[in-house]
């Protein structure tokens, strides 16, 4: 089959073709993202439990013991779990999909493959740390011998799968704004810093007073972590309407990333 | 017969841009949101560079072409062009079957894997099937001669080492056409020998391999016919002897 190479931009099918012909890169980008990150470590894999275990002690003792945000009759650890859970995936995924094209300078400048693995790749392998954190979770409910609803086990893959949606978009997006201004480095630790505590994760979104909660609507990590906490630890469930929404700004920024991602790729070589 | 590599018009224009215009992020994010997609930047014509100015030239199955020209003629341009790396500004190449390129050794290697699993890595960057790397995977190894190293990262390999083991992962997939940059230019004396043999045996198993490179005698080894660019223009393409005489002039 011929090739034709041209000025004109690569078509959506041709892209989902070329990505599914070279699958086994993707498989090995994740297995090389997690054989490498914790080589030369004395503790190695420890560090993926103790670092949602240590946040939660903190803010445990920040946000439970000394601010005494209320949390009804949920023990504050477990309040604030799920939430860090959601948010310790987000986190990774965008600062290391956003950094992933300049990462790889020396492969985009030296070989062709699909250029879109490298972020994709860089949000999945986070996965690995949310299944490990997700374990320390039912310790955390073993420990504090609380059960929570089935709901929420049912409910978690499903926003996993939104969350995962939203983050490959915005990871796409800053990846390639990252190659044509480093400015995004310098915001992206900024802005996540200030998403934290925008968003429901250290309080619940009912203390937020009404006249705010309307910008809280199209943060699809609000209503994510919300509605996941509401299906582990709430009375009824009463999220579908908020979850819906946070599914469509997902696929909007989703479809809007990977848009841009796939129209500035070929300029990738030339300017990163 | 139905050429392999058919290259038509083959323009590249690069922008040279200058560290004193810096723009704001706000101003480009303004343009983008605009124009929708990163266009170059008006009233900058006059910083525009022709890597590549309308190249013509076909290669039939089988041939190995060599392409020669001084530094900053458009050789490696027009290899990233073919792997598909940068796009051309006009014009167009058509390729008939499947293409790696050795653009330089080891650019998909990470310093932190060991040797066998960059094999796996490499082969993976590169578009090679996980068994058929397996089934190549002895052959690699003896190849490259690095056998005792092979689960040692390659940040502790010697440059030498590093190098071989590159070129043979790139020598042994299986692609229809082949294009190399600078490949020779490795290894001691005794590695550069392997490698031209087995160039020779890429070429006789009917392999298409376009070949940049300064060393003339492996050109003239290797190559029926050759390219020649200068100043990123096509001048003279024919006999691999009579280009290189041409090539000889202008020095």
């Amino acid at each position: 089959m011929a090739k034709i190479i041209s000025q004109n931009q690569t078509s959506l099918p041709k892209v989902l073709q070329e990505l599914w012909n070279q699958r086994e890169l993707f498989y090995f980008l994740v297995w090389r993202d997690i054989a490498l990150r914790y080589k030369q470590t004395i503790v190695g894999v420890v560090w993926v439990v103790l670092q949602p275990v240590a946040m939660t002690i903190v803010f445990t003792f920040l946000f439970g013991n000394i601010a005494k945000i209320p949390t009804g009759s949920i023990p504050y650890p477990l309040f604030v779990y799920p939430g860090l859970m959601f948010w310790n995936f987000f986190t990774r995924a965008v600062s290391a999909s956003s950094e992933s094209i300049v990462a790889n300078r020396n492969l985009i400048e030296k070989v062709y493959f699909p250029r879109l693995v490298l972020p994709l790749a860089a949000t999945i392998v986070n996965l690995v740390d949310f299944l490990v954190s997700f374990l320390v979770f039912t310790l955390l409910l073993v420990y504090f011998q609380f059960s929570p609803n089935l709901m929420g086990f049912l409910f978690l893959p499903l926003a996993l799968v939104v969350l995962l949606i939203f983050t490959a978009g915005l990871g796409a997006f800053l990846a390639s704004l990252n190659v044509f201004y480093r400015d995004i480095r310098f915001i992206i630790p900024f802005a996540l810093q200030i998403l934290l505590f925008l968003t429901p994760i250290v309080y619940p979104a009912n203390l937020v007073g009404n006249k705010y909660t309307f910008f809280l609507k199209f943060n699809p990590l609000a209503a994510i972590i919300e509605s996941a906490r509401e299906a582990f630890f709430g009375s009824t469930f009463s999220y579908w309407p908020g979850f819906g929404l946070a599914a469509l700004v997902s696929l909007v920024f989703f479809g809007l990333g990977i848009g841009v991602f796939l129209k500035s790729e070929k300029y990738f070589a030339d300017i990163v | 017969m139905k050429p392999v590599i058919e290259v038509a018009h083959l323009s590249k224009k690069y922008q040279v841009f200058s560290r004193k215009k810096r723009v704001l992020l706000r101003e480009e994010l303004e343009r983008f949101f605009r124009s929708g997609i990163f266009s170059t930047p008006q009233g900058r014509e006059n910083q525009l560079f022709w890597a590549l100015d309308d190249i013509s030239f076909s290669v039939g199955a089988g041939e190995t072409v060599g392409v020669i020209g001084p530094n900053g003629s458009g050789k490696s341009t027009l290899l990233k062009i073919l792997a598909g790396i940068t796009p051309p500004t006009s014009g167009q190449v058509t390729l008939q079957g499947k293409i790696t390129s050795l653009l330089e050794a080891g650019a998909g290697f990470h310093f932190e894997l060991t040797g066998r699993e960059n094999i796996y890595f490499c082969g993976a960057i590169l578009g090679m099937p996980r068994r058929e790397i397996s089934r190549q995977f002895a052959e690699i190894v003896d190849f490259s001669g690095i056998e005792n190293f092979l689960d040692t990262p390659v940040k502790f390999y010697s440059s030498g080492m590093y190098v071989r083991l590159a070129f043979s992962v790139t020598a042994h997939l299986r692609s229809d056409i082949l294009l190399i940059d600078e490949a020779l230019a490795v290894g001691d004396e005794a590695f550069q020998k392997k490698c031209l043999l087995k160039m020779r045996q890429i070429i006789r198993e009917g392999r298409t391999i376009l070949f940049v490179s300064h060393n003339l005698a492996a050109i003239s080894d290797l190559c029926q016919r050759c390219v020649l660019l200068t100043g990123g223009r096509l001048r003279y393409i024919g006999k691999t002897a009579r280009c290189i005489e041409a090539y000889r002039e202008l020095l």
